[in-house]
């Protein structure tokens, strides 16, 4: 470093310098000229130290940022060293890729190359897609008018008859044929049922045996299911005898009301005159006295001598067990007593069937 | 524990929710679309107060049916009758009002309540309640209100002269 004491010594060399060499010289002049000097020299000096002050404090945020950098330089180049990994290993698998090879039914196939191939057909698939596309949108607008369709297709009726009308044709043959089938079928399974040995079988065991019933109503004689006891004008259950446990009877009492009200409003009746009503391979009777009704529900082949019998039945259970029930209590407070009284009378009554049944198998 | 079977009616305009409010009612369920009533459909439920057991054999009439003056045919014999408007459709508060004076002229005993259904568009239908007189709001698509009716009607048909508590 140049002190300020150093610069004296070499003006006061420089001083007498002058003054050997040019004796003319103002002795004043170079005086005011050292001032001067020394002045700015001094001015010079302190922006030096101030200089040198700044050149510190750089030197300190320069050591600073080195210090901060270095770890970042360290992690730059190992990414730089994972990026050239990464570049290795694609490079590999592409040549992998590149050679992999299918094997389809004993023949090898480039995978890479089937991919160009399928690629390029795509393309030339989509440019016939395009293709089309454009003849249908021509097509269209010579003949998207549903007038001019229509007409087109008016004044080539014959034709489209002649092209429709044997396939049609066809179609209505071979739906016809079908059901002819089906009802062939039907007739010849019924036909064999009857003309079985089982069913004689059957009928011979009935004479014999106390499962005849069982073996009769195999071959659709009428099975007793449900005898409903219902209020006419509220459709409400009174009570009822079950054999076999069906949807809920309140329910089912209810909508057979429903039915009798609908038909009465169909054919502006006070009477429905609903009596029969068929369901699947349920039947149900209905039989009315007065303000109640009942609704007898049966399985199997309607028979003339089951329903003569149901309804002499209802009539005997209704004259004596009933009126002699609600002269006791009120329609509505029937309830158990009145379904206990119809399960003990017609459980006899299904007794009774089975032996006319039987009757009927001699 | 005494047991009564009582048949009530449900009447009202089409789609204001009768179908709807009894399917809440008796399977707990509701189903969003539009559910259009053919004819007429029975359905049951039984409501057990602490001495009492009511079953409900409840009469869903189609809109179709209210709009003639058949629909009287199906009211015989009912113990109740359910009154039910759309609360976003005014008209048939009207409505309600004519079924429920022809229920009285055909049947003075029955008992009758009035709902006002759908009561969760309100914010949306920008209605005044005021200009209904009813008994219960109710909504079956959000549940509200619904059992409360029906065992209000239990309530009635079982004792019209005081009420029995669950």
């Amino acid at each position: 470093m140049i002190t300020t004491i150093d610069k004296l010594d070499d003006l006061s060399h420089l001083r007498e310098l002058l003054l050997n060499n040019d004796r003319k010289v103002n002795q004043d002049s170079i005086s005011t000229l050292e001032s001067q000097l020394l002045f700015k020299i001094a001015l010079l000096d302190k922006k030096l130290v101030s200089f040198e002050q700044h050149l510190q404090t750089l030197s300190k945020e320069v050591s600073l940022a080195k210090s901060r950098f270095s770890p970042l330089e360290n992690k730059t180049s190992s990414v730089e060293a994972n990026l050239d990994t990464l570049v290795n290993r694609l490079s590999n698998i592409t040549k992998e890729v590149e050679n992999v090879n299918i094997n389809v039914g004993g023949v090898s196939y480039n995978l890479t190359k089937e991919v160009d191939h399928i690629t390029e057909n795509l393309s030339s698939i989509s440019n016939v897609i395009i293709s089309t596309n454009q003849k249908i949108e021509q097509v269209d607008k010579k003949t998207n008018s549903p007038d001019k369709f229509a007409t087109n297709l008016f004044n080539s009726k014959e034709q489209v008859i002649d092209v429709i009308g044997p396939l049609v044709g066809k179609i209505i043959k071979r739906g016809l044929a079908e059901e002819m089938e089906k009802i062939s079928a039907r007739i010849e399974s019924a036909t064999k049922k009857l003309t079985s040995v089982d069913y004689f079988k059957a009928k011979f065991s009935g004479l014999f045996t106390s499962k005849k019933e069982k073996s009769l109503i195999a071959y659709g004689y009428p099975e007793l299911i449900n005898v409903m006891l219902i209020d006419l004008e509220t459709g409400l259950l009174l009570g009822q005898y079950s054999t076999d446990t069906v949807a809920d009877s309140d329910i089912i009492a209810g909508m057979f009301n429903a039915i009798k009200s609908f038909s009465e409003t169909a054919f502006d009746k006070t009477d429905s005159g609903l009596n029969l009503i068929n369901y699947d391979d349920y039947r149900i009777k209905l039989k009315q006295y007065g303000t109640i009704y009942y609704a007898i529900i049966f399985k199997g082949r309607d028979h003339l001598d089951f329903h003569e019998l149901m309804i002499d039945e209802v009539d005997y259970f209704t004259e004596n067990t009933y009126t002699k029930l609600i002269k006791k209590n009120k329609k509505e407070e029937l309830g158990d007593a009145l379904s206990l009284e119809m399960y003990k009378y017609f459980n006899n009554t299904c007794e009774k069937l089975e032996k006319k049944l039987s009757q009927l198998a001699q | 524990m005494r047991e009564i079977r009582k048949k009530i009616v449900t009447v009202g305009s089409i789609g204001v929710g009768k179908t709807s409010l009894i399917k809440r009612f008796v399977f707990s369920e509701f189903k969003d679309e539009y559910l259009s009533t053919i004819g007429v459909r029975v359905d049951k439920k039984t409501i057990e107060f602490e001495t009492s057991k009511v079953h409900l054999l409840i009469w869903d009439l189609a809109g179709e049916i209210m709009e003639n003056k058949s629909y009287q045919n199906y009211l015989r014999g009912a113990s109740g009758v359910i009154g039910i408007f759309d609360i976003t459709r005014p008209n048939t508060f009207q409505g309600i009002k004519e079924y429920l004076r022809d229920v009285k002229n055909i049947q003075p005993d029955t008992e009758t309540i009035v709902i006002g259904n759908k009561v969760d568009l309100y914010d949306e239908a920008h209605i005044d309640l005021k200009a209904f007189e009813y008994d219960f709001l109710t909504s079956a698509k959000m549940n509200n209100n619904v059992e409360d009716s029906f065992i209000k009607m239990a309530t009635l048909l079982l004792n019209p002269t005081f009420s029995e508590s669950i």
